[in-house]
């Protein structure tokens, strides 16, 4: 109620039905496009072939350079495999499955152990048997990439 | 004589009766404000099929969605930009175009190729945002992953679900 000088009251009501509305629509809009799922994305690059294959020029001192690669196989066991530089034979770990599952806790631990004893180690190339899973690839890319940022996935 | 009382109902005033709708409009507010709030302002519009399960990762290293071509691999179909470019019979693709090309699928690499022309410029970039279900195989990824990059592009962001 407003009383104005006057005398005689006046009532003065804001009209909200045609803000009701408007919210109506837009929240039924938002409601409707917005999406609750968040979205995150695992980085990776594409190796042209199987890293075993993959040709690299040759180095300076004649030396292959080191190169580090990940195998999952259908019996979810882990093969990393450490080649070239100053080794004179390979360097592998298999790590057996734990629980029937990827032991991603000793992978993490592994990788970090080679990370540390070869520092030119940059960069990982991950390649999986046909019958292993898109989750569990990507599980496992995501696990390595605490250590080595940057990954190659077999596209060949 | 006492007075009879009246069995007749007695006329009510007519009353003004209007709906209180204050209360109704901050109600609408809030929500509005909340739903703005977490409205998805990002550049690239994800939509996956309603078919597709997208892996659940906790991610370590966030990587931000870049605004690029998505392929989709799904059970039945490969889609690129929404468009379908390969059929799939739960996951695999079929004897014949296994036959004809065992290493990529050239289909995927050429519809990639126009869907990127149809981008706009500069539309050269290497990158492709990949989603894939979570119980596609892993020889069906890798053909996927050897079609597109035949295409020229190799690099790849694999969309999970954050659970967080």
């Amino acid at each position: 109620m407003v009383e104005n000088s006057g005398g005689d009251s006046q009532e003065v009501e804001l009209n909200l039905a045609p803000i009701i509305d408007c919210f109506t629509v837009l929240i039924t809009y938002l409601l409707v496009t917005a999406s609750f799922l968040t979205f995150a994305a695992v980085d990776v690059e594409v190796s042209a072939t199987h890293p075993s294959k993959q040709e690299t020029p040759p180095p300076l001192d004649d030396k292959p350079p080191l190169t580090m690669t990940l195998d999952l196989d259908a019996e979810n066991q882990i093969f990393l495999k450490v080649t070239g530089g100053d080794l004179k034979k390979e360097y592998e770990v298999k790590l057996p499955p734990k629980d029937g599952k990827w032991d991603e806790e000793s992978l993490e631990k592994n990788l970090l152990d080679i990370t540390g004893r070869w520092a030119a180690i940059k960069e990982l190339s991950v390649s999986a048997a046909p019958t292993v899973k898109y989750k569990e690839l990507v599980n496992v890319i995501n696990s390595t990439q605490k250590t080595l940022p940057k990954v190659f996935i077999s596209g060949g | 004589m006492a007075k009879k009382k009246s069995f007749l109902k007695k006329k009510v005033a007519a009353t003004d009766v209007s709906l209180q709708i204050t209360s109704m409009a901050d109600i609408f507010m809030i929500l509005l404000v909340f739903l703005l709030k977490n409205y998805s302002a990002s550049l690239t519009n994800l939509a996956p099929s309603s078919q597709l399960s997208l892996p659940e990762v906790s991610v370590t290293t966030k990587a931000q969605l870049k605004e690029s071509l998505t392929i989709e691999v799904g059970p039945d179909a490969v889609l690129v930009d929404q468009v379908m470019a390969v059929k799939l019979k739960d996951f695999q693709f079929s004897e014949a175009e296994l036959a004809d090309n065992p290493l990529g699928s050239p289909t995927i690499s050429d519809l990639m190729q126009k869907q990127r022309q149809l981008r706009p410029e500069p539309n050269m970039g290497s990158g492709v945002v990949v989603m894939a279900d979570q119980r596609a195989p892993y020889s069906t990824i890798k053909r996927v992953i050897a079609s597109v990059a035949s295409a020229g592009f190799v690099d790849l962001q694999l969309v999970v679900v954050d659970p967080q």
